[in-house]
């Protein structure tokens, strides 16, 4: 079905593109297939103006001028599909049952925004994919083919080079480095393994060598469009970016050297933190660093929320702190940040009015709802399963317990016993049995630990999980 | 040669008076991407040997100067010529990302044809520029952008015997030899002739950014964005009680 909704919707905008004035296409897939017929005629792809991409995906439409116009839409879309089913996959492989996994992948298979996305051809579908599966085989514990797909994503798109961090870490979990404690304990909790090794060797190899095909086919312009234009650009026109009128303001000043840091410190501090905090839920480190990422970033466009709106429907069914309520808040809140963001944008861009303060505000406006959509997930998202720990040790299956079994709204204070440290407490409201029903593990763990020596203080009365 | 045709000219000239060609100028749309509109229009008597159907085709160039603070797509030009039948040379390099303050002019020639509507002969295009981020100004909320009124050169060819006409009937600047059309190996002489301006050059208020604004927004957005920053390392620390056990003693 979504797989013919995007074929439906691809032979509309062929309809549309012949017959009216506004296009349906994506400019950006007019870039693509124009950096395809340059590397045909046996030129550069940078020789098209903003092509800023790897070769690769110019070489991929080659049959873009020998079939059709139309076959890199098609290699889109079914990217876009084969994401919905590693979304299934994923969930799968982590113990959600088969209707949760099937929901979740149909809130990205049949959203609106990525169908619209891929079948206007927009390469985005290429990224949500390689990430995709970088995480499912992540999941299945495969190093070699997590590193290969990893590179392959670093070199298509820089912006996956935050994964690096959460990804290595994550391949220390099984060497119980995380049973000593002080400083030589974060010393070990850094320090190579097995694992680690063959990831940072595999990607960097990996990496190098595209990199250096690449580079002894299009030299110095393919390192400075694909890589060094996305660290150094800085974007004065409108975006979604709480900075973007900050760095505009600062033109007037020459250098805005300083400013820029200024931006890029909070993306820095939050991406380390997120990574060393959640590195042992790999999807839900990918989700945060991804859309602190964007949400920091000095330029921010509609195209990067499909990079972590992707990553969305993975921790969905660990969100079961959250209410019904709550969740449609949040999505309304999202809707409502950019529709208030629009508006300005528009009367700026169509009409001429002059709007930036107002663009501005609303950026703002938008940034925080993001930052409270993030608060809210780390508050209410429950791991499904206990870490997987060769040498697990009570405290740490107790504390992953407490983390599973605390409070969303921080309205519950749970009150641990010294002597007894089997505390286990559960928001009323968020732990019905309704949500219960999609993490079976997480259950059992829940049951087993329960104790009677259990003492609460809360706002409301405290149920147990039965 | 030079001599027959200024001779030539000179008795047209005397013999059509001061009647010149007419070029009406219009800005369409708002905001940052609009249209240009070019209206050339010749009285009959100014082209006496042109006739419908006839052995001589005449061609037009606008020679369009786009000031810094605007730009054409090449591409989007490449996509209208398919569509529309724009003809259009852009003789300088176009940076489609960069402000105006970090631009220069861009000279384009723009090809029509002739045709025949009511009793004047006419000549026409629709053209999209768009407009380029301006630096912030202290004083006002708008800065003005100018499209200078372009330069008009017509060729005649008599196509049976593949000559140059020159029958052209009114005044004239100067003769060039410039491309034939878009993307022509070939030269023609082209005759740059005076026209009457119907209406004046074209601008567009451009809305910048406000000096004044500096402040307000270096300050709110600094504590807003560091404040956000510090609550969500702040959660995520909360949660690292649970996660983060791999710091704590293990007993």
């Amino acid at each position: 079905m979504a797989l013919a909704l995007r074929l439906l919707l691809l032979v509309y905008g062929e309809w549309q593109d012949r017959t009216m004035a506004v296009k349906f296409t994506d400019i950006d897939y007019h870039v693509f297939s124009d950096a395809a017929k340059f590397v045909d005629q046996g030129m550069s792809p940078y020789q098209r103006a903003t092509y800023r991409y790897t070769p690769l995906l110019a070489w991929m439409l080659q049959p873009n001028i020998y079939i059709s116009s139309s076959f890199g839409k098609i290699v889109f879309i079914l990217l876009d599909v084969f994401t919905g089913y590693l979304i299934y996959t994923v969930l799968k492989m982590r113990g959600v049952n088969d209707k949760t996994a099937n929901i979740c992948a149909a809130i990205w298979l049949l959203n609106p925004l990525p169908m619209t996305v891929s079948s206007r051809g927009n390469a985005e579908s290429v990224m949500s994919c390689l990430v995709l599966l970088c995480l499912y085989f992540i999941y299945k514990g495969q190093v070699m083919w997590t590193a290969i797909v990893y590179a392959i994503a670093v070199h298509f798109k820089i912006y996956p080079v935050i994964y690096a961090l959460p990804i290595y870490l994550w391949l220390g979990n099984s060497e119980g480095h995380l049973q000593v404690s002080g400083w030589k304990g974060m010393l070990i909790f850094g320090l190579p393994n097995k694992g680690r090794c063959k990831f940072v060797m595999t990607t960097a190899t990996v990496l190098a060598a595209l990199t250096w095909i690449c580079y002894r086919l299009y030299g110095w312009e393919f390192i400075e469009h694909t890589y060094l234009y996305h660290i150094t650009r800085r974007d004065i026109k409108h975006n979604f970016s709480p900075y973007f009128y900050e760095l505009y303001l600062q033109t007037a000043f020459g250098d805005s050297t300083m400013i820029g840091i200024a931006c890029f410190i909070p993306q820095v501090i939050l991406l380390l933190t997120f990574s060393v905090i959640f590195y042992r839920e790999p999807a839900l480190v990918f989700l945060l660093n991804t859309f602190s990422f964007v949400t920091f970033n000095k330029v921010c466009t509609s195209q990067y929320f499909l990079w972590y709106l992707c990553l969305l429907p993975l921790i969905l069914p660990m969100l079961t702190g959250i209410t019904r309520l709550k969740a449609v808040a949040m999505v309304t809140l999202w809707f409502a940040g950019q529709g208030i963001w629009l508006l300005p944008a528009y009367l700026l861009e169509f009409e001429g009015m002059n709007t930036f303060l107002y663009i501005w505000a609303a950026g703002l406006a938008f940034f925080l709802i993001n930052c409270y959509i993030m608060h809210t997930i780390m508050a209410c998202y429950r791991p499904l399963t206990p870490p997987t720990l060769s040498k697990q040790s009570t405290t740490q299956s107790l504390n992953w317990t407490k983390w599973n079994t605390r409070d969303c709204d921080s309205k519950t204070e749970t009150v641990q016993s010294i002597d007894s440290v089997k505390t286990v407490t559960r928001k009323t409201a968020s732990t019905d049995s309704k949500s219960m029903k999609i993490m079976p593990k997480n259950r059992q763990v829940v049951d087993n630990i329960d104790s009677p020596g259990v003492k609460t203080r809360s706002r409301s009365k405290p149920r147990s999980v039965k | 040669m030079t001599l027959i045709v200024l001779c030539l000219c000179f008795m047209v000239t005397i013999g059509t008076g001061d009647i010149l060609p007419q070029l009406s100028s219009e800005i369409t749309k708002l905001g940052f991407h609009r249209e240009i509109h070019r209206k050339l229009t010749f009285p009959v008597a100014l082209l006496p040997g042109l006739v419908p159907g006839g052995d001589v085709e005449c061609h037009v160039m606008f020679d369009e100067l786009i000031p810094a603070g605007a730009y054409m797509d090449p591409y989007q030009l490449e996509n209208l010529r398919m569509f529309v039948g724009l003809n259009v040379e852009i003789h300088d390099q176009v940076d489609l990302e960069a402000p105006e303050f970090q631009s220069s002019a861009i000279h384009v020639s723009v090809f029509s044809n002739l045709s025949l509507i009511g009793d004047s002969w006419q000549a026409g295009y629709v053209f999209p520029v768009h407009i380029r981020y301006h630096g912030i100004s202290d004083s006002s909320e708008f800065v003005r952008v100018k499209f200078i009124t372009p330069s008009v050169a017509i060729r005649c060819q008599d196509t049976t015997y593949q000559m140059t006409f020159y029958g052209y009937g009114g005044p004239i600047h100067s003769q060039q030899s410039r491309l034939c059309s878009r993307g022509s190996p070939i030269l023609c002489d082209w005759m740059f002739i005076q026209t009457e301006k119907v209406a004046n050059d074209i601008s567009v208020d451009v809305p910048v950014g406000k000096m004044a604004d500096t402040f307000l927004v270096l300050v709110v957005t600094m504590v807003t964005t560091l404040g956000a920053c510090a609550a969500l390392v702040a959660k995520a620390v909360d949660c690292g009680k649970y996660t983060m056990f791999t710091m704590k003693k293990v007993s």
